[in-house]
């Protein structure tokens, strides 16, 4: 593996999914667009990554790590232990709504992130995806469970 | 989660918010969902559950509606409030907080979370989503 992936790589494993215009975005200046695309493309061969979205669903490439890329990710002690179904992921890919809201929400993020480098006063001390948070928050309401799916 | 620190005092002052970000696109979420969703958050602080996942006992909700109108963010702030106001827990809305943005890729961090461009259920003042230390004195003083 390249030691210039390891940011990719520990990126993806925070984010979950990122598209090539967002690792762009937080971690290279902005003309730097191809070049993480071409990065990105050599990461899916070498199966580290892979990709849903893209233009059968009218969408940007969105990546994510595969199995063997959150097995090297936990090296560099970045992953966050959730296990990942390749059918749940693949089942995402087919989903434009789920896609496009996981852009929106991860974009929001990425805002968070740059703004705790930009701003001295400001620490983004922790951060929880989607993924992470799903089904773990169940609460009684009306004397009924209710679980709360939350966006982050 | 994010910690704030400012050392304008003499003793630098640190405090903590906690924010679950919730973004909507294009058309609003079935009301009994959103509304119950509201219900929700509540009972985990209630219950101490929101402390005991995130060790943390701040919360806050950001509510952003990906849209050029308003009208979304206006309606699930609409519902936020019928929500407490039903609950008896008015004061809870200080921690809701509401806005549009057109497109979430090209907002810069600083348009998002420190521009008063957000509002609390039962205000329509505009305020930051993260207030320094510094705005935290002037609201104070102009109070």
């Amino acid at each position: 593996m390249r030691k210039a992936w390891d940011k990719i790589i520990v990126a993806l494993a925070a984010f979950d999914y990122l598209t090539a215009e967002q690792i762009t975005r937080l971690l290279y200046s902005a003309s730097s667009l191809t070049h993480v695309r071409e990065q990105m493309k050599l990461l899916v061969d070498n199966g580290s990554v892979l990709t849903l979205g893209g233009r059968t669903v009218n969408l940007p490439l969105i990546y994510t790590l595969s199995s063997a890329g959150r097995h090297y990710a936990s090296l560099l002690g970045a992953t966050k232990g959730k296990r990942v179904r390749p059918s749940e992921e693949k089942d995402k890919g087919h989903n434009p709504y789920f896609l496009k809201h996981t852009i929106a929400v991860t974009d929001v993020l990425i805002a968070a992130r740059l703004l705790s480098e930009r701003v001295p006063a400001i620490h983004l001390s922790r951060m929880y995806t989607e993924r992470e948070l799903k089904r773990r928050i169940s609460v009684t309401l009306s004397g009924k469970p209710v679980c709360l799916e939350l966006d982050n | 989660l994010n910690w704030i620190t400012e050392t304008w005092h003499e003793e630098p002052q640190r405090w903590e918010d906690f924010f679950h970000i919730e973004v909507y696109r294009n058309l609003p979420p079935v009301e009994w969902r959103f509304k119950q969703k509201v219900q929700g958050y509540i009972a985990t602080v209630d219950t101490g559950r929101h402390e005991a996942l995130f060790h943390t006992p701040a919360l806050s909700i950001a509510v952003i509606t990906v849209s050029e109108s308003e009208q979304m963010a206006a309606t699930l702030k609409r519902w936020t409030e019928e929500t407490l106001q039903s609950m008896g827990r008015v004061e809870e809305g200080a921690g809701f907080f509401f806005r549009s943005i057109a497109d979430t890729a090209s907002a810069t961090p600083e348009e998002l979370f420190l521009f008063p461009v957000w509002e609390n259920a039962f205000s329509t003042a505009k305020t930051p989503l993260l207030l320094l230390e510094e705005e935290k004195e002037e609201a104070r003083t102009n109070q």
